[in-house]
């Protein structure tokens, strides 16, 4: 806790005359613990969600992302007290019974990542454009979509053919019980 | 050490195979999808403690005085660290540095840039430790200082090392320090002919100077290091977010006089790296506040520090090349400045391959350069990604379209007129045993169409467009040792000990791949270890693009080991010579018998085996000689090219990418999916570095230390079409590194394509709009 926190007001579980802050987060309700003001990324890695890391910390990188009521939100600059009465979801939240979600699978087989570090914001955000579209995508939508997201290894082209594949399949079937295609994996090699 | 390319101990050939050539999922990929993945950033110990460090706001100035009093009391925090620590008689060196011990772990007298570190806090949270920070008092009287290259070297210029820093005992064997004084730092010098003569009989001669400026990695995950000093056992143990897990415990073992068995270094999965984390970092301030607080203690950058941590090498490079008039090379005389900031680093290493990269890949008979790293008061700047060549390349192939436009040739046919073969020697008098350059440059310019009145146009948006190609050579560290260790359990599962960092480059996958065709498991089977110096074998470093040749090498000679001790085991039980036996997919069976086989664990089972090791090392040789630059710089070369297509809107100067196309010769691909990422990743670090990239200092201040002022490339700022090709071999061929040799041509291609489309050259880097249009406004 800060000082500038406890300038504001103390820590949430002590606010006097007031029911304990609390937001659900995966699916569980959970009381929000740590100093007002703080970011809300600290109170997630505090659950032990790793998948919430910070970059920049100023809201430009994408790194930090969660979604919040569904809307992708940078979870560094997300003062805690903005998550009361709301609904979390974090990467870790992704997966149902075990199983990774069709995206993440998706991920996985395009090899739309590297060192990952970014890949839980870019997985939260695309899964909010495939959760408020329908049908396949165009690149430009991706784009659009993902813009906000930094991947210093550079997996972008991936990225986005990861997203457009599950997008394109779930015209053919329901989403979740598509399967992944593998990438273009070998197109691009030469031999002498 | 011997290193002849026969004697076993250098790198091996390998073949397609069962899971070599395979596009399969990265190990652990689930981990990396779930966010489970264990960065350092996660670790968490009992009693830990969390750090921030007091920096210097001035460039250059001395410290009169400095009080930690007020931040000692302040509650929650646990140790306050100073130079005044370091008088203890049992405390720790002060000063550490790979090559020279220039650097101080805390500043004592002066501080040499702005953020050099003068005090660290340990404390029970972060929110305290920084907190304190600002109850450390320290009073600066400020000098003068020297933040270019130009102002370094001026005659009376004030020194940024008062004395001449010690060199570090226990050296790398290709460095030799020479050439120091003021304040440079070590020169590397390249003779070879008489260039003078040449250059005054030249027909056409170029003279320019071209810039490049110093940047950031910007990996995604900080520097992130947490030491634990036990005192009573006199044990040091470091986690950390290292490329250099062996450099990181020679550093702290010499820096505390520990034997390196008391040193334990750990290095968990990296958030990227692209050389910023080679060598020791923040580890020897970690580990000195842990020494000096009694407990654990963590540190996490903030991303602001990030930026002053480390940078790439500000470059300014003046070239002359000269030519005949039908455009044969004659001779290329260089100056190379790389402003290595404050303390040294790596820079006396990356100097002298910044310095012979400039002759290019090119057959050139009078060479000279001169490279030299020059202190100044900014951040200092070591290994990145490309490690000196990408400002290299950016002269010499500039400069070679400029020749071209000189000669009124076609940039493409002068540079196949000067490219080596294969058995030529470079400029160091080593024979290229391998020279791919003539057709990676032809596929570069396919890929743009490239014809020889390949003209500057204008689209239906009155945009400018152009092209560009570019080709590069590149060397890898060399010498070079890597160790490895391989053990086959009797339940067919096998254990690959590397201490290869896996940093997203899937390090960890090509091993875990070479393993398993090396012994004839399945590569479902293989498991590889994170580094850990206590049980991991010797490796250099992870870098260079050294990691799938070398650590490859290693561990598949580690593995055939293995195999050789299995067949034998098997063969009394399956009654044939073990040189008929083969294994295969977990099996060991005789050669065209396949009904008589025996899995692994059968094998072991009924050999009362428990497990099967094996060990295997590459250990290449070279070096070159400081006065003439002759020898052998590297044990094999990297080869790449590339190519863009540009637009250019002559209104606000912005640079459009059409199309970009890299291209690297690959040898033998183990992994075509990651192997691509790679270079994806590479290019797309060009192109940011092309357009966008500059960390600004004003008066030695960084004023652009975040990622909201400092612009890397975004998916929006993609290529329309971005193409990458590996040129592979037929049949049993060797590994070639791909993690960084697209980086320079890309970086070069896209200059190209900018001059050709503007009609003049933006010699100076990032070319941001405002320069393109300066420069077109100035013709
Ligand atoms: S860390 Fe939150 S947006 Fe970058
Ligand atoms: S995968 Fe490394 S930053 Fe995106």
């Amino acid at each position: 806790m800060t000082g500038a926190d406890q300038a504001i007001g103390g820590d949430l579980g002590q606010r006097a005359g007031q029911a304990t802050a609390s937001c659900v987060v995966n699916g569980v309700e959970t009381v929000l613990e740590g100093g007002l003001a703080e970011p809300a990324t600290g109170f997630l890695r505090r659950l032990g969600l790793y998948g919430v890391r910070e970059t920049c910390s100023l809201g430009v990188c994408g790194t930090c992302t969660i979604l919040l009521d569904g809307e992708p939100v940078s979870a560094c600059i997300l003062p805690l007290y903005a998550l009361d009465g709301r609904e979390v979801r974090t990467v870790e939240g992704l997966e149902s019974e075990g199983q990774l979600s069709t995206l993440q699978r998706q991920f996985i087989c395009s090899q739309a990542f590297q060192c990952s570090f970014c890949t839980p914001g870019f997985l939260l955000s695309a899964q909010a454009l495939l959760d408020a579209t329908e049908g396949p995508l165009t690149d430009e939508q991706v784009v659009e979509g993902l813009q906000g997201h930094l991947c210093r290894c550079g997996c972008y082209e991936s990225v986005k053919e990861a997203v457009r594949a599950v997008a394109a399949r779930r015209q053919e079937s329901d989403a979740d019980g598509a399967q992944p295609t593998t990438g273009p994996q070998d197109a691009g090699r030469a031999a002498p | 050490m011997t290193g002849k390319p026969d004697d076993g101990r250098t790198s091996v050939a390998v073949a397609a195979g069962a899971a070599v050539g395979q596009s399969v999922d990265v190990l652990e990929a689930r981990s990396r999808v779930d966010g489970t993945i264990d960065f350092a950033l996660n670790a968490e110990i009992p009693h830990m403690t969390h750090a921030r460090l007091a920096r210097s706001p001035y460039a250059h100035a001395r410290i009169l005085s400095i009080d930690v009093s007020a931040a000692e009391k302040l509650p929650g925090v646990v140790a306050v660290l100073t130079a005044a620590d370091f008088e203890r008689p049992d405390a720790p060196a002060r000063h550490h540095g790979p090559v020279v011990r220039d650097q101080p772990v805390v500043c004592g007298t002066k501080v040499r840039f702005a953020g050099d570190p003068v005090a660290a806090v340990a404390a029970e949270t972060e929110e305290i430790a920084a907190a304190a920070l600002g109850l450390i008092e320290v009073v600066y009287d400020e000098l003068p200082k020297v933040t270019t290259v130009e102002e370094a070297l001026a005659g009376g210029a004030p020194l940024v090392h008062d004395r001449p820093p010690e060199a570090r005992d226990r050296g790398y064997s290709d460095i030799k320090l020479a050439g120091a004084g003021g304040n440079i730092c070590t020169r590397f010098q390249l003779r070879r002919g008489d260039v003078e003569a040449a250059l005054a009989e030249a027909e056409v001669v170029v003279d320019r100077t071209y810039f490049s400026p110093a940047v950031q990695h910007v990996t995604m995950e900080p520097h992130v290091v947490l030491a634990t000093y036990d005192g009573r056992k006199r044990e040091l143990t470091v986690l950390s977010s290292t490329q250099g897990p062996f450099a990181v415990r020679d550093a702290l073992s010499e820096m505390f006089g520990l034997p390196s068995s008391a040193v334990r270094v750990v290095v968990p999965p990296l958030g990227g790296g692209y050389g910023a984390k080679t060598y020791a970092k923040y580890e020897p301030i970690t580990a000195a506040l842990a020494w000096k607080a009694g407990r654990p203690v963590k540190l996490v950058l903030p991303r602001d520090e990030e930026f002053i941590s480390i940078t790439k090498h500000e470059a300014t490079i003046r070239m002359r090349t000269g030519a005949t008039r039908d455009g044969r090379l004659v001779a290329r005389d260089v100056e190379v400045f790389f402003n290595g900031g404050a303390y040294a680093d790596i820079s006396p290493r990356l100097i002298k391959n910044g310095g012979y990269s400039c002759v290019g890949p090119y057959d050139i008979p009078h060479v000279r350069v001169d490279s030299y790293a020059v202190y100044t008061n900014l951040p200092p700047a070591g290994a990145y990604r490309g490690y000196g060549v990408s400002q290299a390349a950016w002269a010499y192939e500039q400069q070679m379209d400029e020749l071209a436009e000189l000669l009124g040739m076609d940039p493409v046919e002068l540079r196949k007129r000067n490219l080596l073969t294969k058995g030529q020697d470079f400029a160091t008098g080593e024979t290229m045993h391998e020279a791919h350059w003539h057709q990676l440059l032809d596929k570069a310019a396919a890929a743009v169409e490239w014809s020889p009145d390949s003209k500057a146009a204008r689209s239906a948006e009155g945009r400018l467009s152009g092209k560009g190609v570019a080709v590069i050579l590149k060397s890898t560290i060399t010498p070079s040792t890597a160790h490895a260790a391989v053990r086959l359990d009797a339940d067919g599962a096998m254990q690959v000990f590397t201490s290869a960092v896996e940093m997203g480059q899937g390090a960890h996958t090509v091993l875990a791949q070479l393993a398993a065709d090396a012994v004839g498991i399945p590569v479902e089977r293989v498991h590889v270890t994170t580094p850990d110096t206590w049980y991991t074998p010797y490796d250099q470093t992870t870098s260079s693009s050294r990691t799938t040749r070398a650590m490859g090498g290693a561990v598949t000679k580690a593995a055939r080991v293995v195999r050789e001790r299995l067949r034998h085991l098997a063969s009394e039980l399956l009654e044939a010579d073990s040189g008929d036996l083969v294994v295969a997919d977990g099996l060991v069976s005789v050669a065209g018998v396949p009904s008589r086989s025996l899995s692994v664990a059968e094998v072991c089972y009924r050999t009362r085996t428990g497990s099967i090791s094996g060990d295997g090392e590459v250990v290449t040789s070279g070096g070159l000689d400081p006065e003439t630059g002759q020898g052998v710089a590297s044990d094999h070369w990297h080869q790449g090219a590339a190519s863009a297509e540009v637009e250019i809107d002559p209104a606000t100067g912005k640079v459009y990418v059409r199309k970009l196309y890299a291209v690297a010769h690959a040898g033998r691909v183990i992994n075509p999916k990651l192997a691509r990422l790679q270079m994806h990743g590479s290019a797309l670090f060009g192109m940011s570095h092309a357009l966008y990239e500059e960390l600004i200092y004003d008066n030695g201040v960084l004023t652009n230390p975040n990622l909201s002022e400092y612009s890397i490339v975004a998916m929006g700022d993609l290529p329309a079409r971005l193409e990458v090709e590996l040129l592979e071999e037929p049949g049993e061929a060797q590994i070639h590194g791909l993690g960084e040799t697209v980086l320079p041509p890309v970086i070069a291609a896209l200059g190209n394509a900018v001059a050709n489309a503007a009609g003049v050259r933006v010699r100076r880097l990032p070319m941001t709009p405002e320069r393109v249009l300066d420069a077109m406004e100035g013709t």
